[in-house]
């Protein structure tokens, strides 16, 4: 016991170092005077190394169930001493999010503003109190802030004001305790109205982080930032997920059963919005981020299920709707991540993210086509990919949700399955346009004809990154029974002894319908070998009898081929007015702020960072008190 | 072990009987069309002979289509089979039948339409590619409706696994019974509505053939899931005796062609009829289906709560 307890403290200072290390690095490459972009590989490659070391450290202490272990720091911050903790919770979180840290260090454009976003993410996911959580978020926020400051700053404020409902919840946190460090809460749970508000609060500031609507506007900023914009989003969004699970079902205490509507409606609205916006984009990455809003929503869909099913002592569908979120945080975190490297390469490579200008990338980029399949099966819920793993496991929640209950529960189920059912057909249809326009067929620019493979040094994170999003949709028990102890942990007295029931895709039936798969395409090509000829002949197009495009058009004629507008208008002509992006939130404060952050702008690069550091020195001193 | 090898037997011959069963239902809709509509039409076994003369033709392929062209209609194919292995006809107690579940069911449908948009979109030609955009969006529209019956099944049963979802019948889920009707009739103009012509992509030879094998079994999957589902009888229930057992498939065995038969007659009525959704028309159709399904569900409630 004690040696469980003494690995498990080693781990977590061996973790806390890490984070400090990432900290260190990521602050001296952001300097003003530090060596920026040029020494950019060697600190990308200490970092990625740094972080891979971590990862594995942390996968370690899931795979042996080591004790939970705290750690109190010997300072004080602020007049507050941090302290530490590493639980199955945590550990879970660092071993699907950190992989998507390494791609981000591998592959963004810029290794020191990652490198700060992941200290943030250990720290705030290791905080073992208050203090230390909303350090690690601000941090976390304000790097992705950094990251994504040349994005309109139309939506900005409506994110800010949901980050700054973190120091807030931190501050509501020690209510109940007199003392911000967890323990103390889990000693005494608040109840009634301090328990309501640290919901609300955790509602706003998680809800923010993981872009849950109405805050998803952040995350659909992204757009421009290709790659290093899309891996800070999954990083970020993974964090809020955790804020979510971390007060929401540890810290609130037992909760009631209403807990989980709120959370369910706004899943299921970034659920439905997030696809709706994915299927119609005209950009890759506009696409990709409105997948992770919708991705986002369906996580926090499953968990709105398991906060109202532990509420009414329903152990089972606890356990289901918690095993589908946590396994829904590091799949789609690894999807995003393998997107992210995807559209780096095409906008690398072909020079453009506008679906517009691309086309037959998959004669020029291989491999990134490979990736882009991979990434695809699991984004567009199909079998047997990761996605469909995930929305097998939250409809199995939702079906057993109104067991014994009222028409309320049935009410809730149906919407909860009327969201899933939608946003699954959106995404499938968002990853068929996108794969139809950008990489099949002709390509619509001389840039796209031209393109490029991805650089050698990406190729091996492409692979990786692939296998690793197939493995979860082949091997989804595999990632279940690494989450199965924080689910445990997370379910609290009415999930112990409650065992997934591992006849679907909760056990081996991926794997088994992947061979029947390939059974069947082995009956087909033994059917065709045997009765046809081998080979094809090429000859030129038909194409409706067009005749060949005239010799200034090299490409063929770009009106004999469907385009990304009109790829999606049937789909906008049948939703109607689902298709706009009605605009929520407080038009008055957003206009003024929007204001506010122009005349930002306009101060330059240097004031801008001093801004950012100065709000998060002022965040943290504000959680601290 | 008997009922273990039973079960393979079982297997075995719905696989026979679903290839079999593909090209001729593809064949039979096609000759009840057109007696309907006062022509002779073309034999049963028209299909069958078209399909394996395009084997026998070298395939002539697009310049500058990808690889993704090539394999999309094998690939097709395969998703097809498996999917038809999971649908029971005649017998519940298959080997593959503890995998058999409604999601995965409807999600290879789905990944069997995502190849073949992919293959005609890689030919980038103007009409496949607007035909192939016009499926994917009847799909996408129709996944509510589709997973809502789906849903309303599964809350009867608490879990989406096609064994469960079968067992449940008769005396355990009050309200399924009338419940089954409006279900039923969504899930009719879903797959009505989702039916519509697809893309037509530039292929000839096996690519061709395959096609036109993907068609018919994607046919015959989905009549076969409406008659397993919601057209009684439904399948004989479990025995012991391994005589009891051959003896109900060799009664459930014409049941099934029946009713195969009958929905072939069914949908060969709707279309000469012009009962077919226009494509102006699908969205509503589907949003139709979703309340239907959504009354369903209501009355799957009503029947539990007033037991």
């Amino acid at each position: 016991m004690t040696a469980a307890i003494s690995a498990g403290a080693a781990i977590l200072a061996g973790l806390a170092s890490v984070a400090a290390a990432l900290l260190a690095l990521g602050l001296v490459a952001l300097s003003p005077m530090g060596p920026g972009g040029r020494a950019g590989p060697r600190l990308r490659v200490a970092a990625a190394v740094l972080v891979a070391g971590a990862w594995a450290v942390a996968l370690c202490d899931l795979v042996f169930g080591l004790a939970p272990a705290r750690w109190e720091l010997p300072f004080l911050l602020a007049g507050v001493r941090p302290e530490l903790a590493l639980d199955a919770v945590s550990g879970f979180f660092l071993v699907a999010l950190l992989p998507v840290g390494v791609a981000g260090l591998a592959a963004g454009a810029a290794p020191g503003g990652v490198a700060v976003l992941l200290a943030g993410v250990v720290l705030a996911v290791l905080a073992g109190e208050g203090a230390t959580l909303a350090l690690g978020v601000a941090l976390a926020a304000g790097a992705a802030a950094l990251r994504l400051r040349d994005a309109a700053a139309g939506r900005w404020p409506m994110a800010w004001v949901g980050w700054l409902a973190v120091p807030a919840l931190a501050m509501v946190l020690a209510v109940p305790g007199g003392d911000l460090r967890f323990a103390a809460l889990r000693i005494n749970p608040p109840d009634g109205a301090v328990a309501a508000a640290m919901l609300g609060l955790v509602l706003a500031g998680g809800g923010a982080v993981a872009g849950l609507v109405p805050w998803h506007g952040w995350l659909g900023r992204v757009a421009g930032r290709a790659e290093g914009g899309l891996l800070a989003a999954a990083l970020v969004t993974g964090l809020g997920v955790y804020l979510l699970v971390r007060v929401g079902f540890d810290l609130a205490g037992p909760g009631e059963a209403w807990w989980g509507v709120p959370l369910m409606l706004a899943g299921a609205a970034g659920a439905m919005r997030g696809a709706a916006r994915a299927a119609q984009a005209g950009r890759l990455d506009a696409v990709l981020a409105g997948a992770a809003v919708a991705q986002a929503g369906l996580v926090a869909l499953a968990l709105g299920i398991a906060l109202a099913a532990r509420a009414v002592d329903d152990g089972p569908t606890a356990t289901m709707a918690l095993s589908a979120a946590l396994f829904g945080v590091l799949a789609f975190g690894w999807t995003q991540a393998l997107w992210a490297v995807v559209a780096g390469a095409v906008a690398e490579g072909a020079g453009s993210l506008e679906l517009s200008l691309l086309g037959g990338l998959a004669q020029r980029m291989r491999l990134t086509t490979i990736g882009a399949l991979a990434g695809g099966l699991a984004l567009a819920v199909l079998p047997p990919g990761a996605g469909f793993a995930a929305l097998w496991l939250m409809a199995q929640a939702a079906v057993t949700l109104p067991r014994g209950g009222g028409a309320d529960w049935w009410a809730l189920a149906l919407l909860a399955l009327a969201a899933l059912a939608v946003a699954g057909g959106l995404l499938g249809f968002a990853v068929a346009r996108v794969l139809g326009v950008a990489f099949l067929g002709r390509p619509r620019a001389p840039r796209a004809a031209a393109a490029d493979e991805v650089a050698p040094a990406l190729r091996w994170v492409m692979l990786v990154l692939s296998a690793a999003v197939l493995g979860c949709g082949l091997l989804p028990v595999a990632v279940l029974t690494l989450a199965a102890p924080a689910v445990r942990f997370l379910a609290g007295p009415v999930g112990q002894g409650v065992r997934l029931a591992g006849t679907g895709w909760d056990g081996a039936a991926p794997l088994g319908l992947a061979l029947l798969l390939a059974l069947a395409g082995a009956l087909v090509a033994a059917v065709v070998r045997a009765r046809s000829p081998a080979g094809h002949r090429v000859a030129p197009a038909w194409d409706g009898g067009q005749g060949p495009a005239p010799a200034w058009l090299p490409f063929g004629d770009p009106a004999t081929q469907i385009g990304a507008v009109g790829f999606a208008q049937p789909l906008a002509d049948g939703l109607g007015k689902l298709a706009g992006t009605p605009r929520l939130g407080l038009p008055g404060i957003s206009r003024r702020a929007a204001r506010l952050v122009a005349r930002g702008r306009a101060l330059g690069e240097p004031a801008r960072v001093g801004a950012v550091l100065l709000a998060m020195l002022l965040l943290y001193l504000v959680g601290a008190w | 072990m008997v009922s273990a090898l039973l079960a393979l037997l079982a297997q075995a011959l719905h696989l026979v009987l679903m290839l079999a069963a593909a090209p001729l239902l593809a064949g039979l809709v096609a000759r009840l069309e057109a007696r309907m509509q006062g022509r002779a039409g073309p034999p049963l076994l028209q299909a069958w002979r078209d399909i394996g003369r395009a084997l026998a033709r070298l395939p002539v392929v697009a310049e500058g289509t990808s690889w993704l062209l090539r394999a999309a209609p094998g690939l097709r194919l395969a998703v097809l089979v498996v999917a038809a292995c999971l649908v029971p006809s005649f017998s519940r107690d298959m080997t593959l039948a503890p995998a058999a579940d409604l999601l995965v069911v409807f999600g290879l449908l789905a990944l069997a339409r995502a190849l073949a948009a992919l293959g005609a979109l890689d030919e980038g030609g103007a009409a496949a590619g607007q035909a192939a955009s016009a499926m994917l969006a009847r799909g996408a529209m129709a996944a509510p409706a589709v997973l809502l019956v789906v849903f309303g099944l599964a809350l009867a049963a608490g879990g989406t696994g096609l064994a469960g979802i079968l067992a449940v019948r008769w005396a355990d889920a009050p309200g399924l019974l009338p419940a089954l009707l409006p279900l039923g009739l969504a899930l009719l103009l879903a797959a009505a509505a989702d039916g519509g012509p697809g893309p037509t992509p530039e292929l000839s030879g096996r690519h061709e053939a395959l096609a036109a094998a993907g068609d018919a079994m994607r046919l015959t999957v989905w009549l076969a899931l409406v008659a397993v589902l919601f057209l009684p009888p439904f399948l004989p229930p479990p025995r012991l005796d391994p005589a009891a057992v051959v003896g109900d498939w060799m009664v459930f065995l014409p049941v099934w062609v029946a009713k195969m038969v009958l929905l072939a007659a069914g949908l060969a009525a709707a279309r000469s009829l012009a009962l077919w959704p226009r494509a102006r028309e699908v969205p509503g159709v589907l949003a139709l289906a979703a309340l239907l399904a959504v009354l369903g569900v209501a009355m799957l409630f009503a029947g539990q709560r007033w037991r």
